[in-house]
């Protein structure tokens, strides 16, 4: 905190702080006592206030900052130092040849106007492409060459656009260097590490100075207690700015990644419009606004932290306040388009179709699905775990479930249950006829498509296919290897996972789907438990209430330690 | 220290053409304070501002300046200098003295 004193220069008003003005005043008063010998020495010091004045109001931002020493300084070095305006002003031609010399040679060596305050990353306003973004890097980090920021930037333009991100949340953070002050700001003395530990270090004598000045006064015992005081709230400080430190990167880790998706979609071959049908146009306006929703966080938490990195004091209260007036009407609009989606998705229906399967020359049976075309594969986008690919404006979608059930009759047939939502049940209904599904079947080969195809003016409907194989009692069934994505739970005697499912051969009978080799394992396995668990009857009891230890094995022996001792006892002794 | 006296007597030589330089300036049009500095500056013929205006008022006790009191929108009224009739007769001496001084110097130099 300083004072601040209000000075008045050529009839205009200054505020100055209090170092600032007893430097201000002791110069001007040095020049005064020369000048007032002169004729019109009063004219005189009106102009050099006058200029003065001059100086100040190109280095203020606006008139009511207050001038602090470097302002002043600045003043001083264009000026001239109080001695050198005297001396070159001298007229009197008989001085001392040698006081010359030395003066003139003061003044060469004061020519160079240096700056030695902290260095301040600025935008520079006079070396810029877009915003001077780059330039004002370059002269903060002592990089001679703005290019070089400018690749980096324009590289990161090809790693999902982050570099747009950071450049802008950059520009809104980074003043313009205007007054001649901030140019002499921006391109002072290298920031290097060493001056970062100089920074860090002075912080803590800053602590260290408050925290000493606590226990040097008063009474010591009272000291002592504040000094503890003092230093727990600190700790709770420290812990509460870091757990806000904390949440704010956690926060801006979990917005990234999802900015990070966003960014994925864009950049695929996916289009938006694409997402939407008659139904749902608005969805497009849904997902703009769910970017910004998204986007305008990460601008904030970035500029706070950035603003906090590099101690810029600026206010953007207007970009704040657009800022999150935006954000808040984006936050409407997806709302507005996740209550139509939702409505849009209110029921669900589903459709089942009998599909008989043609006679077989053999009792067992082969089952696999179409390879994946490489084309559908790399062009769709994945929502929810399921593929969507779009070819020739249909959507082809990859949500399909594959079960292999008991026949109830000797005939073989395939069940296809399609679903779908709507907004009521007879659109649901509608939906989910409307899906197609095709099968192949070569004598005993079944090959299943892993696609179904949606039409473009139902696209996102939540549709998905189930097929259940109706297989009857002593068929067999070979499941390749290729139905890994979409084995859903298939039942089966020994418990068998999906995955180990297989490549292997199945036979139906009366308990259910048998492969021999697993259900021997499965068997052994199950014995071998049972026996496991029979061994685990030693028990340890520790009782609280007896305050005793019993180990008990099986039920023939009780050892029981208590406040009475070591007691071995024979259950059935006991009884 | 031969390049300090150098230094010494071309800033000797800087300050005797000062007066001369700044009354040519206000000669060619009316102008304020900060355009004279702009110009010498730009010339690298002042060292401190600090110095001009003692000139500026000597130069007008002497009568070969006046000025008139110009309002300006960004800071303090401004000083506007126009030279008098008896400026522009010390400026004419000077520009002969000066030109004399050329040749001169010249002639010597380039013997």
């Amino acid at each position: 905190m300083n004072k601040t004193i209000q000075i008045n220069l050529a009839k205009q008003i200054f505020h100055v702080d209090e170092i600032a003005y007893n430097q201000l005043h002791t110069y001007v008063e040095k020049l005064r006592q020369h000048f007032i010998k002169e004729n019109d020495g009063d004219e005189i010091m009106a102009d050099i206030e006058s200029r003065l004045a001059e100086i100040f109001l190109s280095l203020l931002n606006n008139k009511n900052e207050v001038i602090s020493q470097s302002e002043v300084d600045h003043a001083i070095n264009l000026l001239g130092k109080a001695e050198d305006v005297i001396n070159e002003s001298e007229t009197d031609t008989t001085k001392n040849a040698d006081k010359k010399n030395q003066n003139n040679n003061n003044n060469s060596t004061k020519n160079e106007q240096t700056y030695t305050g902290p260095k301040i990353l600025y935008r520079d306003d006079e070396n810029k492409v877009l915003a001077g973004v780059c330039s004002g890097l370059s002269h903060y980090f002592g990089v001679s060459d703005p290019i070089w920021f400018r690749l980096t930037f324009v590289i990161s333009l090809f790693a999902f656009g982050w570099g747009v991100v950071l450049y802008l949340i950059l520009a809104v953070v980074m003043p313009k260097a205007i007054t001649n002050l901030d140019r002499m700001r921006m391109k002072g003395n290298p920031i290097t590490i060493s001056e970062i530990e100089k920074n860090i270090k002075s912080d803590i004598d800053d602590f260290n100075t408050k925290y000493g000045s606590i226990n040097s006064t008063g009474n010591q015992i009272i000291g002592i207690i504040g000094s503890i005081f003092t230093l727990f709230g600190q700790i709770v400080l420290f812990i509460f700015k870091g757990i806000g430190v904390f949440f704010g990167i956690l926060i801006l880790v979990v917005l990234c990644a999802l900015l990070f998706g966003f960014n994925q979609v864009i950049f695929s071959d996916f289009s938006f419009s694409e997402f939407a049908d008659g139904e749902t146009a608005w969805a497009n306006l849904g997902i703009v606004a769910a970017f910004f929703v998204i986007l305008i966080p990460i601008l904030a938490l970035g500029i706070g932290i950035i603003k906090n990195l590099f101690k810029i004091n600026i206010n953007h209260k207007y970009l704040y306040t657009s800022a999150l007036a935006i954000w808040l009407l984006a936050v409407l609009m997806s709302l507005f388009a996740i209550t139509q989606f939702s409505k849009i998705m209110r029921t669900s229906q589903t459709v089942q179709v009998n599909k008989s399967l043609y006679p077989m020359s053999s009792d067992t049976l082969n089952i696999r699905m179409d390879a994946v075309s490489e084309l559908t594969e790399n062009m769709g986008v994945v929502i929810n775990g399921n593929k969507y690919a779009f070819i020739n404006d249909t959507i082809i979608y990859k949500n399909i479930k594959f079960d292999i059930e008991k026949s109830n009759t000797d005939s073989m047939y395939i069940e296809i249950h399609k679903t779908a939502r709507g907004r009521d049940r007879n659109k649901a209904f509608a939906n989910a006829t409307q899906l197609e599904y095709e099968f192949l079947q070569n004598d005993t080969l079944i090959t299943l498509n892993p696609y179904f195809n949606v039409y473009p003016n139902e696209k996102f409907r939540g549709q998905s296919i189930r097929i259940t194989l109706m297989l009857p009692i002593g068929k067999t069934i070979y499941i390749d290897k290729s139905l890994f994505d979409i084995l859903d739970d298939v039942k089966n005697t020994s418990n068998t996972y999906d995955g180990d499912m297989l490549d292997k051969y199945w036979t139906m009978t009366p308990l259910g789907l048998t492969n021999q080799v697993a259900l021997t394992q499965y068997q052994e396995n199950q014995k071998k438990q049972k026996e496991e668990e029979n061994d685990e009857d030693n028990n340890i009891i520790i009782n609280s209430d007896d305050k005793a230890i019993k180990i008990m094995n099986g039920e023939d022996v009780i050892i029981k330690i208590d406040s009475t001792g070591l007691q071995i006892k024979q259950k059935s002794n006991t009884k | 220290m031969e390049n300090k006296s150098s230094d010494n007597l071309s800033a000797q030589m800087k300050k005797g053409i000062l007066e001369y330089c700044i009354l040519a300036i206000i000669a060619r049009q009316e102008v304020y304070a900060s355009d004279i500095l702009t110009e010498l500056k730009d010339a690298n013929l002042l060292i401190v501002e600090g110095t001009l205006y003692p000139l500026l008022t000597r130069m007008k006790n002497n009568g070969y300046l006046t000025y008139n009191w110009v309002e300006s929108n960004s800071g303090p009224p401004r000083k506007y200098f126009t030279i008098t009739n008896t400026g522009r007769q010390f400026l004419h001496e000077i520009h002969t003295t000066w030109q004399e001084l050329v040749i001169t110097v010249n002639q010597i130099t380039k013997k």
